[in-house]
C-alpha cells in the first residue's frame, strides 16, 4: 500500500543553529548540512537544507529538533510513495521473505500498510539500505516501533547486513536477536536458556505457534491458496 | 436537598496541552459524558473489595491530597538500602510518560522523593530522566504541566529516536536509549495498572520498560516481531538480567494503583520479588473488569481521552482490552496470537477472536504518533469535527485513515448515526474517568447483571490458575 504524503517539514532558517539533530534522526536521510549563504537569516555558520522530495512527514526532526526551527505545512497535491510488487517474480518476493520466517503478506508497517513482500520488492529493485526502503517504500516514515526489526532483518536476510549507516546518527542500529533464530531443527530452544527462564514455558510457545502454522498450511491445502488469515 | 453519589460527581480524565502546542482541551466541544443518558459505573459497584485510594485525580473520591503519597513514598525510600550508591555518583531516576498520565501529581511526588533521599543520604547528582516511549507525536507537554524544570534540579525528555547503546545479553545484542543510561547508577520507577495486559499477560509487568520503554526501536520491534505472544517479555528478562543493567541498577519504586487512583508505594531492591508482591493484589483487582469486558454482547465505543485510540482508558483498563477480552489472556495455557488462520478458533485459545462486540468507534478524541488505522478499520468509525480529522488524517501514522473515516460534526450526531448503524443503545466511553467505566444506561444494566457470576469465576476459578501459573518455578 503506498503512503500518502500530506505536509512536509519547513526549516526556519534564522532559528536553525546547524546542530545538525534532525539529520541523525531523519529515516530517510532528507537534511543535509551546508555553510549558510549571505543571503540567509540567521547566525550560525551551518544550516540544514532539506531536500523536499524526500521528506515523508515521518516529524521526527521536529521531536528532537531543541530550536523549533521546522515547521510542517501542508501540501497542495500530496504524493503517494510505495513499490509496486505487479512487476516482480513472485516467487523471489516469497523467497526472499521466507529466509526471515515473516511472510509477504504480512503487514509490517501499519503506519503505512508496507507488507513484508514490499519490501522485498524494494531490495529486489535494488535497495540495499533501511534508507533506501524507506524511500521506496514509505517503511519507517511513521513510529518506526513496529517495521525496524522486519526491515532490518530481511535486509540482513538479502545479504546487506553490512549496509553503510548514513548519515551518522540515531536512525538503525543493528537488528535485535529473535528468539525464533535459536530455535534448532528439533523445533526446541537452548537447554540453558530454558534452565534459565522456565516460567517462560519456551518450547510450549514455539509448539503452539508450529500448531498455528500447521493449520495455516492445512487450510492453504485444501483451498489450494493462501490460508485464511483472520 | 439531593446529595449527589459518587457516580454523578465524577469527571472525565483531564485533558493536557501536547508539546506541539495542540489543546485538546479547548479544541473538543462536548465530552462523551455530557452525552444524554451516559452516566459513571464506579468500578467499586462491580469490584466492592477495592482498596480506599490514598489518592485520587478526581476530588469526588475526596482523596487529592497528596501528603499521603509523599508520606509513604518517603517511608518506603527510607526502608530500601541504597548503599551501592557511592557518595557523588551519577544517579538516573526514569519516569515514564504513563506515570504522570494515570498517576499525575502523585507520581511527581513519589518521583520527588526518590531524589531527595538520594541526594540527602548519598550525596547523590541525581537527573530525573523521562523515557519518552510513544505517541511521539503528541506526547504531552509534562515538562510544564508539572513544572518539572523548576521541581528537579536536572530533568530531561528522551526520546526513544535517539541515541542508543548496545548491551549483551543471553541472547545477543539489544539496544537501550543511552541517555537513559549513562550515568553511574539508575532507578526504576513504574506504576502498577495494568495497560498493555495482553502483551505483557502479567508476567514480570515490572520489568517491562526494560523490554520496551527504555530501548530503542530496535528492540522493541523485535518484542513485536521476533518473539511469541507470550514470550515477549523475555526480552525484557534479558536485558534486566544483563551485567550492564545489573551492575549500574539502583532499585526499583512503583506507585501502586488500583482502577480508582493510587493505593500505596512499593519499593525493592528485588525487582522480581516485587513485581511477585504487586501481580497477586493487581489481578485481584484488575481482573474482574477483565472478566466483564467478555460479557459485552455489543456496543459503540466513544474514543475521549489523550492517547492514541487502543490506549484510551476507561475504568483503568484500555480499549484494546475489550479488543481482545474473547480469550482469557491471563491464562498462560492460552497462545492468544493476534492473527491465525480461520480453523485456529478462539475456543482453542490459539488465537484472540477480533471481539465483534465493537459495532462501531466514534473519535472524539485521541492523539496520534501510533498506527491506529488497522483499527479504525475494523468497524464502522466516525471521526467528530475538522480539527480532529484534520489531525488524524495528516498524522505520520495513519497516512491512509481517510478511507476509512466517516466525518460528523458534532459528537451527538456521530453517536447517533453509530448507533443506528449498529443497532445497539449500548455506549462505551473511554475517558479515563477515574475508577468508573463511562456508559450508557443499557450497559450499565448489563454490567451491573453480570458482575455477581463474573466475581465467582474470577474469584474462584481464574485467579487460582492465573496465580499457580506465576508462581516461581
Amino acid at each position: 500500500m503506498p503512503k500518502i504524503v500530506r505536509m512536509v517539514v519547513e526549516v526556519i532558517d534564522e532559528l536553525c543553529t546547524g546542530c545538525n539533530l534532525c539529520s541523525r534522526v531523519c529515516p530517510t536521510a532528507a537534511f543535509t548540512l551546508r555553510d549558510r549563504l549571505s543571503s540567509e537569516a540567521g547566525t550560525s555558520r551551518m544550516i540544514v537544507e532539506l531536500d523536499h522530495a524526500a521528506c515523508y512527514n515521518a516529524q521526527r526532526c521536529l521531536e528532537v529538533c531543541p530550536h523549533e526551527a521546522l515547521l510542517m505545512k501542508s501540501l497542495d497535491e500530496p504524493f503517494t510513495v510505495g513499490t509496486d510488487l505487479g512487476t516482480l517474480d513472485n516467487a523471489a518476493v516469497d523467497a526472499l521473505c521466507a529466509k526471515t520466517g515473516i511472510p509477504a503478506a504480512a503487514p509490517v508497517c501499519p503506519c503505512t500498510g508496507t507488507t513484508m513482500g514490499e519490501l522485498a520488492a524494494a531490495i529486489l529493485q535494488g535497495a540495499d539500505t533501511p534508507e533506501k526502503l524507506s524511500l521506496a517504500t514509505g517503511v519507517r516514515t511513521g513510529c518506526s516501533e513496529l517495521c525496524m526489526h522486519p526491515v532490518l532483518v530481511i535486509l540482513a536476510a538479502a545479504g546487506h547486513a553490512d549496509a553503510p549507516k548514513y548519515p551518522k546518527g540515531y536512525q538503525w542500529y543493528a537488528a535485535a536477536p529473535s528468539l525464533f533464530q535459536h530455535v534448532g531443527a528439533d523445533g526446541k530452544l537452548p537447554q540453558a536458556l530454558k534452565d534459565r527462564y522456565p516460567e517462560y514455558r519456551l518450547d510450549e510457545e514455539i509448539a503452539d505457534l508450529a500448531r498455528l502454522r500447521t493449520l495455516a498450511a492445512s487450510e492453504a491445502a485444501t483451498k489450494n491458496g493462501p490460508g485464511d488469515m483472520q | 436537598m439531593n446529595i449527589p453519589t459518587l457516580a454523578q460527581k465524577l469527571q472525565p480524565g483531564e485533558l493536557f496541552t501536547t508539546w506541539n502546542g495542540r489543546e485538546p482541551a479547548t479544541t473538543i466541544a462536548m465530552r462523551a459524558a455530557d452525552l444524554p443518558g451516559m452516566q459513571a459505573l464506579p468500578i467499586r459497584d462491580l469490584v466492592p473489595w477495592l482498596p480506599e485510594p490514598l489518592w485520587s485525580a478526581d476530588p469526588a473520591y475526596g482523596k487529592t491530597d497528596l501528603h499521603a503519597i509523599r508520606h509513604a513514598a518517603r517511608e518506603r525510600v527510607q526502608a530500601m538500602d541504597w548503599s551501592k550508591i557511592k557518595p557523588r555518583s551519577r544517579v538516573n531516576v526514569l519516569a515514564n510518560p504513563h506515570g504522570f498520565f494515570m498517576a499525575g501529581e502523585a507520581y511527581v511526588v513519589m518521583l520527588e522523593e526518590i531524589v531527595a533521599h538520594l541526594q540527602e543520604t548519598r550525596s547523590a547528582r541525581v537527573k530525573l530522566c523521562i523515557a519518552e516511549s510513544m505517541g511521539h507525536i503528541e506526547n504531552a507537554d509534562w515538562l510544564k504541566t508539572y513544572d518539572l524544570e523548576a521541581r528537579f534540579d536536572k530533568v530531561v525528555e528522551v526520546p526513544q529516536c535517539g541515541a542508543g547503546m548496545a548491551v549483551d545479553t543471553a541472547l545477543g545484542t539489544f539496544w537501550l536509549m543511552q541517555p537513559l543510561f549513562n550515568a553511574d547508577f539508575f532507578v526504576h520507577t513504574h506504576i502498577s495498572e495494568m495497560r498493555e495486559a495482553y502483551i505483557h499477560r502479567m508476567r514480570d509487568r515490572l520489568v517491562k520498560p526494560f523490554g520496551m520503554s527504555y530501548v530503542r526501536l530496535e528492540t522493541r520491534s523485535a518484542y513485536h516481531f521476533g518473539y511469541g505472544p507470550r514470550t515477549g517479555q523475555l526480552i525484557s528478562r534479558l536485558i534486566f538480567d544483563s551485567d550492564f543493567i545489573q551492575q549500574r541498577y539502583a532499585g526499583s519504586v512503583v506507585l501502586d494503583m488500583s482502577p480508582e487512583g493510587a493505593i500505596g508505594v512499593e519499593g525493592d531492591y528485588d525487582l522480581l520479588a516485587l513485581d511477585r508482591r504487586i501481580t497477586e493484589r493487581t489481578l485481584r483487582n484488575y481482573g474482574v473488569i477483565f472478566g466483564l469486558l467478555e460479557e459485552i454482547d455489543e456496543c459503540v465505543a466513544i474514543l475521549d481521552s489523550q492517547y492514541p485510540s487502543i490506549y484510551t482508558y476507561s475504568g483503568g483498563v484500555i480499549l484494546n482490552s475489550l479488543y481482545y477480552a474473547d480469550v482469557d489472556y491471563f491464562d498462560l495455557d492460552n497462545l492468544a496470537a493476534y492473527n491465525g488462520p480461520a480453523s485456529a478458533t478462539r475456543e482453542s485459545g490459539l488465537v484472540y477472536g477480533r471481539n465483534k462486540a465493537i459495532k462501531a468507534l466514534v473519535v472524539n478524541y485521541m492523539t496520534g504518533g501510533l498506527p491506529q488505522t488497522p483499527t479504525l478499520q475494523k468497524q464502522p468509525s466516525y471521526v467528530v469535527g475538522r480539527d480532529m480529522h484534520n489531525w488524524v488524517v495528516n498524522d505520520p501514522s495513519n497516512t491512509y485513515a481517510q478511507d476509512c473515516l466517516i466525518y460528523s460534526p458534532d459528537l451527538p450526531s456521530a453517536v447517533r448515526a453509530a448507533c443506528k448503524q449498529s443497532a445497539t443503545d449500548k455506549v462505551f466511553a473511554f475517558d479515563n474517568t477515574q475508577g468508573a467505566f463511562r456508559v450508557s444506561q443499557s450497559l450499565a444494566e448489563l454490567l451491573r447483571d453480570r458482575a455477581p457470576a463474573v466475581r465467582d469465576r474470577v474469584l474462584n476459578q481464574r485467579l487460582p490458575k492465573w496465580l499457580a501459573q506465576r508462581q516461581p518455578m
